[in-house]
């Protein structure tokens, strides 16, 4: 190292990673009492787990299946076990006849059906569900316990063959209204609504407290931070990303003004795809909270709440989000993520959760290739070749369009897409025809 | 295997168990423990895991500025590796994408927690070393006013000594945004620390 600066730097970063060599074997001695690990993992039912979340994006728009079932007649051998042990259990969806949230989890027959006060507290519920940090959050949650044996739900895009383990079950998830998540292979040992809410956020670890906020302040938040979603005018459904006021988190390291925040978020790193990167405009602000929305054509597509208020991030930063589908948003506009937003036949902007596509991931050196999604399915425009291990077939630009082809109807450009059944897609341009071969796994990643 | 490959058919447990009552310390590969770990062997998983504890807690003492986040924070970690260590697709990527845990960790932490705590009480220093030990306050105070992505970066970089790929890697980003963005948090940092020196 030429420059002394560094090796100062260094110095000092050892020093400052100096403390309490107990620590260390204190967490290795915790992994012994780690949970056990179900099915949320393991060759074909990692992408099971990761599409826990893409399924909640299909399923926001998908037409919702046929009525709700009626119970099963026997309670499986589980629920036994729990009334054996005076536990409580949920009843079935009579209570809920007429509920909107409801109708919204018809993916199925519903066996039981309750109302969690606090999301964050699943695992009160579900003992035995794996992690799901999107659901470590206060708000109320609606619960469908769907009944055993049912078929893995068309709308869902799991693949074929992945199937519950016998006695797990799909579960159905609303948070505060959202839309609904659907899990996979859910293991309901233990299930019950006799449960004593916990209190926010509590420490993954029993270690020494975090010295006291001596900055915090609670200002009490206006009425125009609540019910986001409802302040939105969107044509089609509401995106799945972001959150109510209050997040569980907030977004971001805090900036000095609205502004500033609502920069910082959107710039390079944005962990929301599909928000667009500019053309916000204030509508609300006062000493602590603050209100941009996304207008298109004189209506709310996108609305971000920043506020300084909360002592957990200091600063303004975002603590509400909500958008609707990024194929509202003014196509003039750049993303925060690139998507492609195709059209319909009569030249429509079709949902991004019908079909999108968009570059690889550039972390996975995959960017090079471009993604279409459509059908539950994955496709390659991949001229590198860099998706090769994901597929049987290769892109090629100047295909033969196949008989059993037909045209999707979908646009983008000059561009229409056409799908052979099973196999390929394929993209015919005024001059020529490319085939985009398809994933053998529609949920694939490198991390 | 190539980042991105499905990982290999996992070995059948078994056999990791008769090795466990052969050999006292059963020479099995990171494959071999990364299987035996998706399997569901915690032993193996905290074999795997423990030769990066140190620098694990480490890091993320520098990044949150506090021992008890930093527990929470590599706890965060193990949990995520364990819960989710059937999604990784190629064992041998087991110790980058530890770290990227513990790095995504400690980074929600401080994120959550939006400020820096004073970790380090007054130290004591000989009456040779002062002018050194002041300049290294000063270094330190400067380098708490950077972003902490760029902290981060630092961190794996300087402490953890992580080439640039592997740095690109564990943060996401291409490797000559990793030259370029180092290059200016030594800039700002130097900038932070003249400053400093002047008050």
């Amino acid at each position: 190292m030429s420059d002394p600066l560094d090796g100062e730097l260094q110095t000092m970063l050892d020093e400052r990673a100096h403390g309490d060599p107990g620590t260390a074997r204190r967490l290795a001695d915790g992994i012994a009492s780690f949970p056990s690990r179900r099915r949320w993992g393991g060759g074909l039912l990692g992408s099971l787990a990761a599409a826990v979340l893409i399924v909640a994006l299909v399923a926001a728009v998908a037409p919702r299946l046929g009525g709700i079932g009626g119970q099963l007649p026997t309670p499986s051998p589980t629920m036994t076990s729990n009334a054996s042990r005076g536990l409580t259990l949920p009843g079935g969806p009579e209570a809920f006849a007429g509920d909107p949230r409801l109708a919204r989890c018809s993916f199925g027959p519903i066996q039981y059906a309750f109302v969690m006060d606090h999301a964050r507290d699943y695992r009160r519920y579900f003992p035995m569900m794996g992690l799901s940090p999107e659901l470590d959050v206060d708000q109320s949650a609606f619960v469908g316990v769907f009944a055993a044996g049912m078929a893995q739900p068309p709308t869902t895009g799991f693949g074929p063959g992945s199937t519950n383990e016998p006695g797990n079950r799909y579960v159905c998830v609303l948070v505060d209204g959202g839309d609904p998540t659907l899990y996979g292979d859910v293991d309901i040992t233990g299930l019950t609504i006799d449960v004593t809410s916990s209190q926010a956020s509590p420490s993954a670890t029993p270690t020494e407290n975090a010295p006291a906020d001596p900055t915090s302040t609670q200002a009490p938040a206006p009425a125009w931070v609540a019910d986001l979603a409802g302040q939105l005018q969107c044509s089609g459904g509401i995106a799945n990303i972001g959150g109510e006021v209050p997040s569980a988190d907030g977004v971001g390291a805090g900036s000095i003004s609205p502004e500033a925040g609502l920069a910082s978020f959107l710039g390079p790193g944005n962990p929301y795809a599909s928000l667009p990167a500019a053309g916000y405009a204030q509508i609300h602000l006062d000493a602590h909270w603050a209100s941009f929305v996304h207008r298109y054509q004189g209506r709310i597509k996108a609305i971000i709440i920043l506020s300084d208020a909360p002592a957990r991030v200091s600063g303004w930063h975002v603590e509400g989000l909500r958008a609707c589908d990024a194929s509202e948003f003014d196509p003039s506009v750049p993303l925060t993520f690139t998507v492609t937003v195709w059209t319909d036949r009569s030249g429509q902007h079709v949902s991004t959760e019908t079909i999108r596509s968009s570059p690889g991931p550039e972390h996975c050196g995959w960017d090079s290739a471009s993604w279409l999604q459509v059908g539950g399915n994955l496709y390659f425009r991949d001229p590198a070749g860099v998706m090769s291990n994901w597929t049987t077939t290769t892109f090629d630009p100047a295909a033969q369009l196949p008989s059993s082809a037909a045209d999707t109807g979908f646009r983008t450009g000059s561009w229409s897409l056409w799908i052979d059944p099973g196999n390929d897609a394929y993209v015919v341009a005024t001059d020529h025809v490319e085939r985009w071969p398809r994933s053998k796994d529609p949920f694939i990643g490198c991390d | 295997m190539s980042v991105g490959t499905k990982i290999e058919p996992i070995q059948a447990p078994t056999a990791l168990i008769h090795m466990e009552v052969v050999l006292a310390h059963p020479p099995l590969t990171n494959s071999g423990l990364v299987a035996a770990a998706v399997a569901g062997d915690r032993d193996a998983f905290r074999r795997l895991v423990e030769p990066d504890l140190p620098a694990a807690m480490g890091t993320a003492r520098i990044v949150t500025r506090s021992e008890a986040d930093a527990a929470d924070a590599v706890q965060d970690a193990l949990l995520s590796a364990w819960m989710g260590l059937a999604s990784l697709r190629d064992a041998d990527a087991f110790r980058p994408w530890f770290r990227r845990q513990v790095v995504r960790a400690a980074l929600r932490m401080v994120e959550r927690r939006g400020r820096s705590i004073e970790l380090v009480a007054d130290v004591a220093a000989p009456f040779g070393q002062l002018d050194r030990e002041i300049d290294r306050r000063i270094l330190g105070r400067a380098f708490d006013e950077l972003a902490p992505r760029d902290r981060l970066l630092l961190t794996l970089h300087h402490f953890w000594g992580l080439p640039i790929e592997e740095t690109a890697a564990h943060l996401g980003i291409p490797a000559g945004t990793v030259k370029s963005r180092l290059h200016y948090a030594m800039e700002r940092l130097r900038a932070a620390f003249a400053a400093e020196e002047r008050r």
